[in-house]
């Protein structure tokens, strides 16, 4: 391991020249708006079009789209800081996030029957549960997509700073510019297109890295410097890593279960595929953090200090594979960061514009008026997102985790509202809200780590009693006739 | 070892809280799935 530490010492500290970087930038920048543009073409041109894509995806793209959408920065830059920080939980903890999009396969297939015609997760809340419940869903989901997009809008500004000396926010305009332009002249179509392109750039270069660091630094030799240097991070016990363990998985079903992302591919999807693309979507995403979960286990066996904990990806990367390796670094991260803002700013439009624009204040609106809402969304989202992370916060992790104490108290009043006719909406309420207050408290007295957990926990006994003491007779067609 | 034994019950509990929502997501779709055969012969 000696060999490796001399190469950390000998490499300079920005790792790609910015006339490549520029290149890049503007290369792939073209290339997505370009496509987006033209995509946006295709089709009937109406609401429901540009919000999904006139419901009529097939197996590759929406398998594609799940996946992309799925591998944020979170992926390539906290995944990394999860095996360098917390060791092999801390890699397999993150790739259990895979079953939020294998457990939502299921559910996809009863919401695709229950509400062929529906728009929006927030159509189904305030269908099933009430206009009550449905505020307190729409609060939940609005921290947590502003805690999303910050997240990648940073992230794409530590990005580039790391790789290219590019200043912080000159990266962050670029990224949100980018995505929130090809979104608002193509819609779902345009990001369901772009999405294909990037899974398929994400999948084999990040093969690639993985390939060429593996072959360089034989596992062995890694295994056993972490041995030497770091046994705790190997150690099943370490108590940082059993908090952290779950956490993954059930703040992936919070997510999955209620944001509207996930919600708008079903809708947009044909239903003869929307149970084979979430699992296999779930699937093949699970090998992404594996792989750059990996890299921070690596990061770690060769003692490399990095000036902040989220960039242990791409320096680690760019150290190990020189010029090259930071170009591919950089694709794969500027894939992540526009697949998935595309999809936050395309979902979210389409659940401002049909739930608060049309359902709340103008019911009466035409077809086209509610597509030019959408598309006013997709622009106010993009501004707010930069707005939002123009101040620099240090860890994403700390933004991310308080998100999953809130989302992870929807998993189970959404597949009961779903599966269970006695759910009821005081119970879903009651579920949100003490589900939420709990994992917030874990939050900051116990370890943000645990948040989900204990969040996931309150909800399920609270739907489970209210369901079984206090049962309500729900018909589903209800959700079929007011869709 | 207070730590670890904190660590453990919430490993614990997030096993559980998986494992319950795993099996009550499987039988919504069994019986969803057995609805739609009777429903269609």
């Amino acid at each position: 391991m000696a060999d490796l530490v001399t190469i950390m010492a000998a490499v300079p500290q920005t790792f790609l020249s910015p006339g490549i970087a520029w290149l890049l930038v503007v290369v792939f920048s073209v290339l997505w708006i370009a496509l987006g543009v033209w995509w946006g073409r295709q089709g009937k041109g109406d609401a429901d079009e540009f919000m999904l894509a006139g419901r009529n995806i097939g197996l590759a793209l929406s398998t594609a789209t799940l996946m992309a959408s799925w591998v944020t920065g979170n992926t390539t830059l906290l995944a990394p800081e999860f095996g360098y920080r917390n060791g092999l939980w801390g890699m397999f903890s993150y790739a259990l996030a895979g079953l939020g999009l294998i457990l939502f396969a299921p559910l996809a297939l009863r919401i695709k029957d229950l509400m062929p015609s529906a728009r929006t997760s927030g159509d189904f809340i305030r269908l099933r549960y009430g206009r009550a419940a449905w505020w307190v869903f729409m609060v939940i989901t609005a921290i947590y997509t502003l805690g999303f997009l910050i997240t990648q809008a940073m992230g794409a500004g530590i990005l580039l700073e790391a790789l290219s000396g590019f200043d912080y926010r000159l990266g962050m305009v670029v990224v949100i510019g980018v995505s929130t332009i090809y979104t608002l002249f193509g819609g779902m179509r345009a990001v369901v297109g772009t999405d294909f392109i990037q899974s398929l750039l994400i999948m084999v270069l990040l093969l690639v890295v993985a390939a060429l660091a593996y072959m360089r630094f034989p596992s062995s030799e890694v295994h056993q410097a972490l041995v030497g240097n770091h046994p705790q991070r190997l150690n099943l016990l370490l108590p940082a890593g059993l908090l952290i363990a779950w956490n993954s998985a059930l703040f992936s079903m919070g997510e999955v279960f209620h944001s509207n992302i996930w919600w708008s591919r079903v809708f947009a999807s044909r239903r003869n595929v929307v149970f084979r693309s979430f699992v296999l979507g779930g699937l093949g995403w699970m090998t992404i953090p594996i792989v750059t979960g990996s890299i921070g286990l690596l990061a770690l066996a060769s003692n490399l200090e990095v000036p902040q904990v989220n960039m242990v990806f791409p320096v680690m990367t760019a150290q190990l594979l020189g010029a090259g390796g930071a170009a591919l670094v950089f694709i794969v991260v500027f894939a992540s960061l526009t697949s998935t803002l595309d999809s936050l700013l395309a979902s979210t439009a389409d659940l401002l514009a049909e739930d608060v624009f049309l359902k709340l204040f103008k019911p009466e609106a035409s077809d086209r008026e509610l597509k030019l809402a959408t598309q006013w969304m997709v622009v106010l989202l993009g501004a707010l997102t930069l707005l939002l992370s123009w101040p620099r916060l240090d860890s994403l992790a700390s933004v991310l985790f308080f998100t999953g104490a809130l989302v992870a108290s929807t998993v189970w009043p959404v597949a009961c509202g779903l599966y269970w006719p006695s759910a009821s909406r005081t119970g879903a309420i009651s579920a949100m809200l003490s589900g939420t207050a709990c994992g917030l408290a874990a939050y900051w007295f116990i370890a943000p780590y645990c948040a989900a957990v204990l969040s996931a926990a309150v909800s399920a006994v609270v739907m489970i009693v209210s369901s079984r003491f206090f049962p309500a007779e729900f018909r589903w067609s209800q959700l079929q006739e007011q869709a | 070892m207070q730590d670890l034994h904190w660590a453990l019950l919430i490993f614990i509990t997030g096993g559980l809280v998986t494992a319950a929502t795993v099996v009550m997501i499987i039988q919504g779709h069994r019986r969803y799935s057995a609805e739609l055969r009777d429903r269609h012969g």
